[in-house]
């Protein structure tokens, strides 16, 4: 069970808008409790501290397990046992260390994910935070409450107290900080009825001077007087550094007066401090001008309760803005992993649900890569988990080379990288970044001197064809990379063939490897004759794999599996060499009787027209063979060539221009488009052997054919036609004017042994025509 | 008059139920007939009374009592009632349980007096008043229209912890959604909590489903207070509701037509194993605000929910079976089915189709439910407060 995307941010903003509506200590304390178990899905949890369960929630009232939740507060994943659910996963979380408290949560059935407990941690973070911030703000709440009582004056008491409560109000519903401390301010203005009030800050990057944050009545001529002070200065400055009330009532002779207010004629000034976490940082001012103002009691009670709630206001500012903090660092850290820094799981999730979201509007195409090391188990326990993580942060860097600025990379766990490749145009962009990657990844790390060389196996994923949900496309990219890691192979596309039948696969795949290593397939041969004369022009040749225990494994079998598993480079390059080099035996061997242009068909894959060095390799093999390139014939299927068109008419170009043949195989069961098809360097059209077998008995399958070799001799090409079974198939072909014929009529596929001796029985097959 | 009541004979010395109902005009004698149908075998220990709010129901509940006697009585006021004969309106349904098998205790609480957190507290404590049985269940009956009711789950589940699930549903009131009724004994009574702790010598097993996806890209829920949206993306959230639903202008001001329209667009807010749905049950066009039968907190995300009747009918299969896989294999003695009205809104004539599927799992046992507005199914983890959903519970 795996969480949905988004979930991790969400789940902290509902946390913090539960702490923060919490009135007390013990409410946000079991409010949490209910919330993380609400969000967790745990079935039980609790708070311990000191020895002590401070909350729990699962437990019937008086069945609660003191000593288990101990032993599982002390032991991470100690485990417990619920009544009704037996024994249950859990997790222990610090909250405060200094306070010693710690969250556990039990769950039945599904473990907690690194994530989640990431996830947890960043809870317990802003946990931590509330909770001090609920009993900061509750020492406030006391010295208010305690100080509103030596207020004398009734009337006083309740035009303050109205004042206050507003100003409480403010600062429970975070109006903005400023407004509160106008709403300071101007309350003590009205309430004590003197001309200045002012409200003034010690400021953090300059701890000698404080700042004027709200005022009240400061005459703008001494405003900039007003603005900056030195701590010390005046009745504010000194109520900061004597952290108390001072009141002076005959400013001009006081000997801290600041000389431009005794000589603006101040007469009378108090100021008592402000606080943050407990130290005097600012203070708060009322000053008078009229001669013989003194303050009563009951008003310096008023000022200092009017600081006492621009503490509060200020506090409360801070802490939310620490848990606003706290919240960003645990997002980040619970959709980051700790080690590399790079996104975790359920940040690749979230982004790769948000690719999709975006590919389907924009109709693009999104891969996701999954890469995993081959050795690095190895590496680790042979080097230790040291040399392992540092490899492990290396790597990331090294795979981000390779990536375009807009792709997401993500460490999933363990040795796992995976990468998502948003707005592609198809699989060949995926397989090129794939092969880009694992090539950097094979240039050798140096780790602490040690010189390290890992290679990795990729999984290939893409949407919307293999999936439309980021949980769907990792599996499937998880299936792939799992195939290529048993076959040894780099990149593997995911294919639904692969999620078939996985073991039985997986060891077929690995036999083929090692029957395509150790030479173990066979070519068989089909000629093809010219239907007019009957003489024997070439031959297909045709792979097959004679498997020890599962007998002749027919090529539909085994050559989809090779196509998706980067085994079909290999099993291509073995065929064009034997094929060439069977050729070239054939040619010394049988000298003149021989016909010296008989031409070699071979069948090609679509994944050798998405390879760019493919005709660099037939160039090769025809130089290793030593047969010309005009007796070697391509098939390429229809649907191969429209895969990639633009891609397949560059490569199919090169290819003609060795000289080489090209034959569009399965002539009629595709969608190729005609002016394409003209465009095309192709020589020869073979008609499907669907509409050949049937051509006698279905008046539409026989126009079909005509219309094919129409088409082709119209367009200057060649046609063959495939599976001609009997006599009649051939003479109706050959009055339609088709060139050659390939089928069980003339000779059924043979081993090489056997079609020298079939070439020298049928006498270039003059025979063939006449019988 | 709709009647059913199979007994299985095999553990009819031990624990049984059955159906009782009525359409009788008059509430006294249809309550009596639904009873009397009811309580045909011996040792009856609680009677569950669904009925429309057509009814006068203090005197319907005189009539049950009436025939029931001591027999305890729990019930609430309906948006719509089940029964195995198929869906009805304006009736009443009872079941009863009984046998040797059965130990039940009721208990009511007005919400009003200590909030809906104490009222689920102190009605669940009637759990400890129960005879030693190997199986429980706490049944609780609320009123959906009166808060977040996850508060009711949140206080049963205080004191019972995760050994004793709760299921539920809350009262209706015909669509009217206006003031819902609960019932405990001869009491009518609005704003509580009632329940009926349920112990049982044979398994209870409890299914939930609801079968709607989030479609869309999700809104951010950037005001809320309780159940009560406020603002969805920084916008008034009627406005932000109806524009994304690309909703009729007709509906800003009309509030009939406005639930039944919101009945089949609810909202979603996603959790750890899935998405919960969010039925909005109406709209304060003053203020702008949309009132859902639970509670989307400030902050969360929430998608619009999408089902059709293939959806909804495929989670009444899953519900059943579910509830019935818990049965050890035994056949039910009857199955009790708690349906959001919104599915009702969804399936329209459908849910003859859903009430026979219900029936067809039944296998003959008998059937009684509500249509509700919000359910209450708590099996494992806090979460147990549902909309949209089907929860069956089914009585081995």
């Amino acid at each position: 069970m795996s969480a949905p995307s988004g979930w991790a941010t969400q789940q902290l903003a509902e946390f913090l808008a539960v702490l923060t509506s919490a009135a007390d200590d013990h409410d946000a304390v079991v409010d949490a409790l209910e919330r993380l178990a609400e969000s967790f899905e745990a079935d039980a949890g609790a708070f311990v501290r000191d020895g002590e369960v401070v909350a729990s929630l699962g437990w019937a009232d008086g069945c609660v397990p003191d000593a288990d939740l101990f032993a599982a507060a002390a032991s991470d994943g100690a485990g417990i046992v619920l009544a009704g659910m037996g024994r249950c996963e859990t997790v222990a979380i610090p909250v405060d260390r200094d306070e010693g408290t710690t969250l556990v949560l039990a769950r039945a059935g599904y473990r907690f994910t690194a994530e989640e407990v990431g996830l947890l941690r960043g809870m317990a973070r802003v946990l931590a935070l509330g909770l001090r911030l609920l009993g900061t703000v509750a020492a406030e709440r006391r010295q208010v409450e305690a100080n509103r009582d030596l207020v004398v004056s009734l009337q006083e008491r309740q035009a303050l107290l109205e004042r206050l409560s507003r100003i409480q109000r403010d600062i429970s519903a975070r109006a903005p900080l400023q407004e509160v401390l106008d709403a300071i301010t101007a309350g003590a203005a009205e309430l004590l009825n003197d001309e200045v009030v002012g409200l003034r800050l010690v400021d953090e990057t300059d701890p000698d001077f404080m700042f004027m944050v709200s005022s009240v009545g400061v005459a703008s001529e001494i405003e900039d007087t007003y603005e900056r002070r030195p701590v010390g200065a005046g009745v504010g400055g000194r109520a900061i550094v004597e952290d108390c009330l001072c009141v002076v009532e005959e400013y001009q002779d006081w000997d801290g007066a600041i000389e431009a207010f005794a000589d603006d004629g101040l007469h009378s000034a108090m100021g008592a401090p402000v606080h943050l976490g407990g130290r005097p940082i600012g203070c708060l001012v009322v000053a008078s001008h009229r001669r013989g103002r003194v303050y009563s009691a009951a008003e310096r009670e008023i000022l200092v309760a009017f600081a006492e709630h621009a503490s509060l206001a200020l506090n409360d500012a801070r802490t939310v803005e620490a848990m606003n903090k706290a919240l960003d660092d645990a997002t980040h850290q619970a959709m980051h992993d700790e080690l590399t820094g790079l996104p975790n799981r359920a940040c690749f999730y979230d982004r790769t649900d948000q690719a999709l979201r975006q590919a389907a509007r924009d109709g693009t195409r999104t891969a996701v890569l999954l890469f995993d090391l081959n050795r690095f188990k190895e590496i680790n326990d042979t080097l230790g988990h040291k040399y392992g993580d540092r490899l492990l942060d290396a790597i990331g860097p090294r795979i981000r080379h390779g990536l375009r600025d807009g792709d997401t990379l993500a460490r999933l766990g363990g040795d796992e990288f995976c990468v998502l490749l948003p707005r592609i145009d198809g699989l060949r962009t995926a397989l090129q970044v794939a092969e880009r990657v694992i090539a950097l990844l094979e240039e050798p790390f140096e780790i602490d001197g040690m010189t390290l060389g890992v290679d990795a196996s990729c999984g290939i994923a893409t949407a919307p064809e293999d999936g439309g949900n980021a949980d769907l496309l990792l599996q499937r990219a998880d299936v792939a990379m799992y195939v290529a890691k048993d076959t040894h192979a780099n990149v593997v596309s995911y294919d639904d063939e692969l999620n078939v039948n996985t073991p039985a696969r997986l060891a077929l795949l690995g036999e083929l490897r090692t029957a395509i290593a150790h030479n173990q397939l066979v070519l068989h041969y089909q000629p093809k004759a010219a239907l007019e004369s009957g003489k024997i022009q070439g031959v297909e040749a045709l792979v097959r794999w004679q498997h020890p225990i599962l007998g002749l494994v027919p090529p539909d079998r085994f050559i989809p599996l090779a196509e998706h598993t980067g085994l079909i480079k290999a099993l291509t390059t073995w065929v064009l060499d034997s094929a060439l080099g069977q050729l070239r035996q054939w040619q010394q061997q049988t000298g003149d009787a021989f016909p010296t242009d008989l031409s070699m068909a071979i069948n090609l894959s679509t994944r050798s027209l998405l390879d760019d060095s493919f005709p660099a390799e037939v160039g090769a093999a025809l130089e290793r063979s030593g047969v010309a390139a005009d007796l070697l014939e391509l098939e390429i299927t229809e649907s191969a060539i429209m895969a990639d068109p633009v891609r397949a008419h560059r490569l199919l170009t090169e290819l003609s221009a060795f000289g080489v043949k090209l034959s569009i195989d399965d002539f009629g069961t595709g969608y190729s488009s005609l002016a394409y098809l003209k465009n095309l360097p192709v020589d020869q059209l073979k008609i499907d052997r669907s509409f050949v077998s049937n051509m006698r008995n279905d008046a539409n399958d026989a126009i079909i054919v005509r219309s094919v070799i129409d088409l082709g001799h119209n367009l200057g090409l060649q046609t063959i036609a495939e599976g001609i079974e009997d006599l009649d198939t051939w003479h109706q072909l050959t009055s339609l004017g088709c060139d050659s014929a390939q089928g069980f009529f003339l000779a059924r596929p043979m081993p090489a042994a056997d079609f020298s001796a079939w070439l020298a029985a049928t006498a270039c097959c003059a025979n063939a025509a006449s019988r | 008059m709709t009647t059913s009541r199979v007994l299985d004979h095999q553990r009819a010395t031990t624990q049984w139920a059955a159906t009782g109902g009525s359409h009788d005009p008059d509430a006294g004698r249809a309550g009596a007939e639904a009873a009397g149908t009811a309580l045909t075998g011996d040792d009856p220990k609680l009677l569950v009374v669904f009925a429309s709010d057509i009814y006068e129901l203090t005197r319907l509940l005189d009539g049950v009592a009436d025939v029931a006697g001591d027999v305890p009585v729990i019930g609430c006021s309906t948006a719509g009632e089940i029964a195995a004969a198929g869906p009805g309106t304006s009736g009443v349904v009872v079941m009863a349980l009984g046998g040797a098998g059965f130990s039940v205790a009721t208990a009511a609480a007005d919400a009003d007096a200590h909030g809906l957190r104490q009222a689920g507290a102190d009605v669940a404590a009637s759990v400890a008043r129960l005879d030693d049985r190997p199986h429980k269940v706490m049944l609780l009956l609320s009123d959906g229209l009166g808060g977040d009711q996850q508060e009711v789950v949140r206080g049963a589940h205080r004191v019972l912890g995760a050994e004793v699930p709760l299921v539920g549903g809350c009262a209706g009131d015909d669509l009217k959604m206006q003031h819902t009724f609960q019932f405990h004994g001869r009491s009518v009574m609005e704003h509580a909590v009632v329940g009926a702790a349920i112990g049982s010598c044979g398994p209870i097993g409890i299914g939930v489903e609801h079968g709607w996806r989030a479609v869309g890209e999700p809104m951010v829920v950037t005001a809320s207070d309780g159940n009560r949206v406020l603002a969805l993306d920084d916008q008034p959230a009627l406005s932000a509701y109806l524009q994304r639903l690309d909703a009729p202008a007709s509906l800003r001001g009309d509030a009939e037509a406005f639930t039944r329209f919101a009945m089949t667009h609810p909202l979603g807010l996603s959790r750890r194993s899935g998405d919960e749905v969010r039925f909005v049950a109406g709209a304060d066009f003053a203020e702008q605000s949309l009132n859902c039968i639970a509670a989307l907190p400030q902050g969360s995300l929430a998608w619009i929910m999408e089902g059709n009747r293939d959806s909804v009918l495929e989670a009444t299969n899953v519900a059943c079976q579910s509830a019935l896989a818990e049965l050890d294999g035994r056949p039910p003695v009857g199955l009790l089915a708690f349906d959001c009205i919104a599915r009702k809104g969804v399936l329209g004539d459908g849910i003859v189709a859903e009430v026979d599927q219900i029936s067809g799992f039944a296998a003959g046992a008998p059937v009684a439910g509500f249509y509700t507005y919000g359910e209450i199914a708590r099996t494992r983890g806090v979460n147990g407060f549902h909309n949209q959903t089907l929860v069956v519970v089914a009585f081995g």
